[in-house]
């Protein structure tokens, strides 16, 4: 059974850039200079998210000779989840409420 | 292969296997990053994630090398583990850190600092084998109960001798007390497989401790035995609590004149003297002592007698430690106690799951009858 946390700060400008994107597929470092986060931050959320079945993953050809890139884009529940969560603005960056 | 790319690969190896298209997906798109600054930057951010990841999967493995990726027991998850024996070697850990806290802020020598890393160390590496099982096997625990019981005789007999006391042996200049370093992994073992080599084993300790004598330990195998008979009612248990008794009683027939060591005896009561911080490190690192001990009874009912042991047991001895001139259990300098509580956690439960968690993941929580405790055994390897 999968654990659900309230998203942070991180994670719903994520959800926006991917939402923002979609349908099309992101790369990781696109949405690390999108979302201003580090790697080690941004990767452990998409990872956590597709665990959650909010996002799906794909090895997408790229240029010639270059191997295969991973992309990303939102599945419908994680289209959902970002519709539900946007980006919190920075005046409002006190929690009044999470998701439950 | 740009020098980001190389480090990403470098840590590729260290996280698990479920990651590794994860790790890879990061190395192809730091190859990507036209620019080499941010490019590195990108690369060590996820090597930084790599190698927190790995490490927390390599102690996972070490506690539970069925369970590092999947579930482990019947309904139990990987965070199920730091509830058992994990959280015991988490609060042996935080609490010896406090104690270097304390002997670093009392200008204690060096050498005691780097004696109970040690012993940290040395603890782990002796346990860390054994974590991956959760069973203390017959005929197995009562042999390691009888060798117990007779090193401590044997101490008593020929070991170190300071004031009337005989309580220590010497390693390679290295003193140690043999009875800090197995007298509660003896209990344990006890409080999961009661049977007659253990019952023999414990009476042997006991003599033991009174020959040495040991006010101090005699106590505690009173108090942990007590807990045991409490928590079980057994008659096994009962015969031993009464030898202990007896022991402990034979103790005082003896004057205990061993003269207080510095930053080893009085801590609890000289700890805030210098300064609030070696004093909050002291106390706090006694709380974390006992802390494993009274999760588990609270939340881990098949285990209780077990974890009251365990308790008690160390209980005893901060008791001890505080009201007389005994040795300070890890968080002082006692690298006997620091290897004697982590060798205790083998017999802790490898992991329980909070029964309320089990019913809402629609998983039965694992049921051990009470009885149970007595047929562990130590699993052989």
């Amino acid at each position: 059974m999968t654990r659900f946390r309230a998203l942070s700060p991180a994670s719903r400008s994520v959800l926006a850039i991917l939402a923002e994107a979609s349908p099309g597929w992101s790369h990781g470092y696109y949405l690390c200079r999108a979302a201003g986060l580090k790697s080690g931050t941004l990767y452990p959320l998409l990872i956590r998210l597709e665990g959650q079945g909010h996002l799906e993953a794909e090895w997408l050809p790229a240029e010639s000779g270059r191997p295969p890139r991973h992309a990303y884009r939102l599945t419908p529940a994680g289209h959902r989840l970002a519709a539900e969560n946007p980006p919190l603005k920075a005046a409002a960056a006190a929690p009044t409420g999470h998701p439950a | 292969m740009t020098i980001a790319e190389r480090i990403v690969r470098l840590c590729q190896s260290w996280t698990p296997a479920r990651l590794r298209h994860w790790t890879e997906a990061m190395a192809r798109e730091a190859a990507e990053i036209d620019r080499p600054g941010p490019a590195v930057l990108f690369a060590v951010g996820c090597a930084v994630w790599a190698a927190k990841v790995g490490l927390m999967y390599a102690f996972q493995r070490a506690l539970s090398p069925d369970g590092a990726e999947t579930q482990g027991e019947a309904g139990m998850r990987v965070e199920d583990l730091w509830r058992g024996r994990g959280l015991a070697l988490i609060c042996a850990t935080g609490a010896t850190v406090l104690g270097l806290v304390y002997l670093s802020s009392t200008g204690a020598p060096l050498r005691m600092l780097t004696m109970n890393l040690a012993a940290l160390v040395a603890g782990f590496i002796v346990v860390l084998p054994l974590l991956g099982r959760d069973q203390v096997q017959r005929p197995l625990a009562g042999v390691l109960a009888v060798a117990i019981g007779l090193a401590l005789l044997l101490t008593a007999t020929l070991g170190h001798e300071a004031t009337g006391a005989r309580r220590w042996i010497s390693i390679g200049g290295i003193v140690l007390q043999p009875s800090l370093i197995l007298l509660p992994l003896l209990i344990t073992v006890f409080a999961r497989s009661r049977d007659a080599l253990t019952t023999l084993g414990v009476g042997l300790a006991a003599v033991a401790l009174a020959l040495q004598p040991d006010r101090a330990m005699a106590g505690a195998l009173v108090a942990g035995l007590a807990a045991v008979v409490l928590v079980s009612r057994d008659r096994l248990g009962l015969v031993c609590l009464i030898a202990s008794i007896a022991g402990f009683a034979a103790t005082w027939l003896r004057p205990d004149v061993v003269p207080a060591i510095p930053f080893v005896d009085r801590v609890f009561r000289t700890a805030f003297s210098a300064g609030a911080a070696s004093g909050a490190a002291v106390w706090s690192g006694a709380v974390l002592l006992i802390l494993p001990a009274v999760v588990g009874f609270v939340g881990d009912r098949s285990h209780r007698a077990v974890h009251a042991a365990f308790g008690a047991t160390w209980a005893a001895i901060i008791i001890a430690a505080i009201v007389a001139d005994y040795p300070t259990p890890l968080v002082a300098y006692s690298g006997s106690s620091i290897v004697g509580y982590i060798l205790a956690t083998v017999c802790l439960p490898r992991g329980w799951r909070p029964a309320r968690l089990a019913q809402r993941d629609g998983v039965a929580p694992a049921k051990r009858p009470e009885s149970a405790d007595s047929n562990v055994a130590v699993a052989a390897p």
